[in-house]
């Protein structure tokens, strides 16, 4: 019976071949451990944030008389609301650190050099875009945390000079946080920046795909000095095939992910809401401590300490902009074994502990 | 390969019942619960409330006031002030209906007059017959 | 060519039309968005207080801001010209007449002042035995003799104490009243603690809250009629009301056991997932494929 159903989508698509090109035929490096699975995690984690996000969608109202109320019922109302909310709240933090895992790996890998360019930078885009989906996200619930943390996101770019009140003003529709932003970031964090995300991953898992996945310098020494000049899909051979051997490894993450999120869900379900965010945004009354998100303690710490703000806001500005085009800023020539680069491995160290000291200063500023 | 046999089953079984755990609770999900009402309907005497008087009633173990406006009819009001919770009286020779505990004023209609109130006071439906109201 | 035209018309009315309606809409979704309580960032500070706190005022008039700071009042918004009148956003007018400004008032009119708003109390204290005493012979206790005037805390069953309440009479008299009052006032405080925590939680508290906030003031309300058989009586009456919130709390807590425990039972599955997926990936290494 089943035979029978598989050849006749087998008549029509062709099945067979598909399979055995793309999941059997492609391989994955020698020496490929789980941490090159991470790209597939957060892939996973973006479609459970859609599916919860589009749950979420069918009882939340954005509007500011009814947002705090609707999510209120969605949390205790309807039944297992609150699971789904809950999700929701923990799988945005979740999907960042994934991400930031995943980039430093990439980078340690020196992964970004010829011809992986692109694929680094719609990496970084994507990366950019889901901190913006995590800020738009903020402000739906209409709480006080929310509320409060939108309005000193939305202020910053008003100390860059010329541009930054129109920046500002662009962000908010307006000069305080109003209804008119609620629609806003509704609509971004709903329509805009998903399409926007889902295009940039096509694209970079097609590159993934198309050239196949990186090799570990370490174990595949690079054969010729220089990288190749022509196009050159690297099939690894040597490596294991993708079904089963990969996947498994990959499955197996995406568990790691599933239980990391319930553990939380269970233990500290409300790490990721403070005692404001029960309370309905009041725009006549500022919380004592206003804080950002863990993921941009760092950004608005260094915002902090520098003395000036249009010097603190454009240092951010600069490290994005060399971070999306950091492969084209790499010594052309250098190799991608990152133990034989001692500057570069010093360069990424230094970046990332720099991230911890000021997100870890922020968490208690 | 009899291990990995066990193992591919015991992964079946546990993936079956994972797939289940969230089926389950996403179709319960998807549908919302009934309102907690348990007296659907509340039927008074248009004689027991004379015009520019009011009466209060529960209904759905919420205090309400029914007042028969002179002029504008019946209106049936929510007595639970939106400030904080105290409940409003009638002030008949003001018209209009005040919270004792923080002086909160409010319009036949239920608006805010003044006071701490950021809210109109909730206003129930009700059917007019012929000699009864019917709340609800 | 006639054809173009009319088509040429209906479109450009169309546009023209709803640029039109586009016109009026524009003045409900400014009064719906920007208009509303949301659209407004927070107030200046009121012109009494600039007043108030600047050095060309006596230190006594100073303190009285600092008191009102730490008070009840202040953390709830309630401020100067809430009490004794006057504009607060224009210093000419801030001490005019004609926008109510009170003043300081009369010792025998302090309870009319904070009856103002406290309607219900007045009216119970002013029948009790403390407020006839004032109103006859002025001496008895005012609002401000167990409250204060600007420096006013949370009312708490602390404010009966030795200390305070024989300044006229024996405390035997009020500490009977203090255990007749005991018994609701404890449930009350069980009942805020609770629904402060489940507020934290996530639970939505709000129609509880409601609830406690209006057996609460009644029964406050009650007290200030210093009667104890009064407040004897009626104590099993807020006990049932209270009971009613108390076991709307319990469900609560019940809901988040049930939470926690669901969410424990997804995360034994993905940990007994994670489990077999390695061992599984495990038996294909070394690879045989």
């Amino acid at each position: 019976m089943w035979a029978r159903i598989i050849h006749w989508i087998e008549v029509r698509i062709g099945i067979e071949e598909l399979i055995n090109k793309h999941l059997r035929q492609f391989r994955s490096p020698k020496g490929a451990t789980f941490w090159n699975t991470l790209g597939f995690v957060t892939l996973v984690a973006f479609i459970v944030q859609a599916v919860t996000g589009i749950m979420l969608l069918l009882y939340y109202i954005p509007h500011p008389e009814h947002a705090f109320k609707s999510v209120q019922t969605i949390t205790n109302d309807i039944p297992y609301g609150w699971l789904f909310r809950l999700i929701h709240n923990v799988g945005g933090n979740i999907i960042v650190a994934v991400i930031i895992i995943h980039m430093v790996h990439v980078f340690l890998r020196v992964s970004y050099k010829r011809p992986r360019e692109i694929t680094w930078l719609t990496g970084v885009l994507m990366f950019l875009l889901v901190l913006l989906a995590c800020i738009t996200g903020q402000l739906l619930p209409w709480h006080q945390t929310g509320f409060w943390q939108t309005t000193v996101t939305t202020t910053i770019p008003s100390f860059l000079p010329v541009i930054g009140e129109g920046i500002s003003s662009y962000m908010r529709g307006g000069e305080f946080v109003t209804g008119i932003t609620l629609s806003r970031f509704f609509s971004f964090h709903v329509v805009i920046l998903p399409v926007f995300i889902t295009i940039l991953m096509l694209l970079h898992v097609i590159l993934i795909r198309r050239q196949g996945l990186s090799t570990s310098p370490v174990i595949e020494p690079e054969t010729d000095a220089s990288p190749p000049d022509d196009f050159k899909r690297e099939a690894h051979p040597e490596g294991q095939p993708c079904f089963p051997h990969f996947s498994l490894k990959r499955l197996f993450m995406v568990m790691i992910y599933f239980t990391v999120l319930f553990f939380i869900l269970t233990f500290f379900p409300n790490l990721f809401l403070p005692p404001e965010a029960n309370i309905q945004a009041d725009p006549m009354t500022t919380p004592e401590f206003i804080r950002p998100a863990w993921y941009f303690l760092a950004p608005y710490q260094i915002i902090k300490t520098i003395p000036n703000d249009v010097l603190g806001i454009s240092l951010l500005v600069i490290f994005s902009v060399v971070l999306m085009f950091w492969p084209f800023l790499d010594a052309k020539d250098a190799g991608r074994n990152i133990r034989k680069r001692p500057m570069l491995m010093s360069l990424g160290l230094i970046v990332l502990a720099l991230w911890i000291i000021f997100t870890i200063w922020g968490m208690y500023s | 390969m009899e291990r990995r046999q066990l193992l591919k089953t015991s992964l079946a079984f546990l993936g079956t019942t994972t797939l289940i755990s969230f089926i389950y609770p996403a179709s319960k999900f998807l549908v919302p619960p009934k309102s907690r009402s348990k007296d659907t309907h509340l039927i008074i005497n248009k004689d027991e409330i004379p015009p520019g008087t009011a009466k209060e009633i529960i209904f759905n173990e919420t205090p309400l006031v029914v007042i028969n406006r002179k002029g504008s009819g019946f209106i049936a009001l929510s007595r639970i002030c939106p400030h904080l919770g105290c409940l409003v009286g009638y002030d008949k020779f003001n018209d209009k209906l005040v919270c004792p505990c923080h002086a909160g004023e409010f319009d036949l209609e239920g608006n805010v007059l003044s006071g701490p109130a950021t809210k109109a006071l909730l206003r129930y439906p009700l059917k007019i017959n012929a000699d009864q109201i019917t709340i609800g | 060519m006639i054809r173009h035209l009319i088509i040429s018309v209906t479109v450009i009315t169309a546009l023209f039309s709803t640029g039109l309606s586009r016109a009026s809409y524009r003045e409900t979704f400014e009064k719906e968005f920007m208009l509303s309580p949301w659209a407004i960032a927070k107030g200046e500070i009121s012109a009494c207080i600039q007043c108030h706190t600047s050095d060309s005022m006596d230190t006594e008039m100073q303190q009285l801001v600092r008191d009102w700071r730490l008070s009840w009042h202040a953390k709830n918004n309630v401020s100067c010209h809430d009490c004794h009148g006057g504009a607060p956003e224009d210093a000419s007018m801030s001490m005019s007449h004609q926008r109510g400004f009170k003043g300081s008032p009369q010792e025998i009119d302090i309870p009319e002042f904070c009856g103002t708003c406290h309607i219900a109390i007045k009216n119970n204290y002013l029948q009790s035995g403390h407020g006839k005493t004032f109103q006859e012979s002025a001496e008895g206790p005012s609002c401000i003799t167990c409250h204060g005037s600007h420096n006013i805390q949370q009312a708490s069953m602390d404010l009966i104490n030795e200390q305070l309440c024989t300044k006229c009479h024996t405390y035997d008299r009020a500490k009977e009243m203090k255990q007749a009052l005991f018994m609701v006032e404890s449930k009350l405080n069980n009942i805020n603690k609770d629904l402060k925590r489940l507020k934290v939680l996530g639970i939505a508290t709000d129609r509880q809250e409601k609830a406690y906030f209006r057996n609460h003031a009644e029964f406050r309300t009650l007290f200030h009629s210093i009667d104890v058989d009064a407040v004897r009586s009626k104590s099993s009456d807020y006990s049932q009301s209270l009971e009613i919130i108390e076991s709307e709390i319990n469900e609560s807590f019940k809901q988040l056991a049930f939470r926690r425990n669901f969410s424990a039972y997804l995360f034994m599955i993905f940990i007994g997932l994670s489990i077999v997926v390695f061992l599984l990936s495990k038996s294909y290494d070394p690879q045989d494929g």
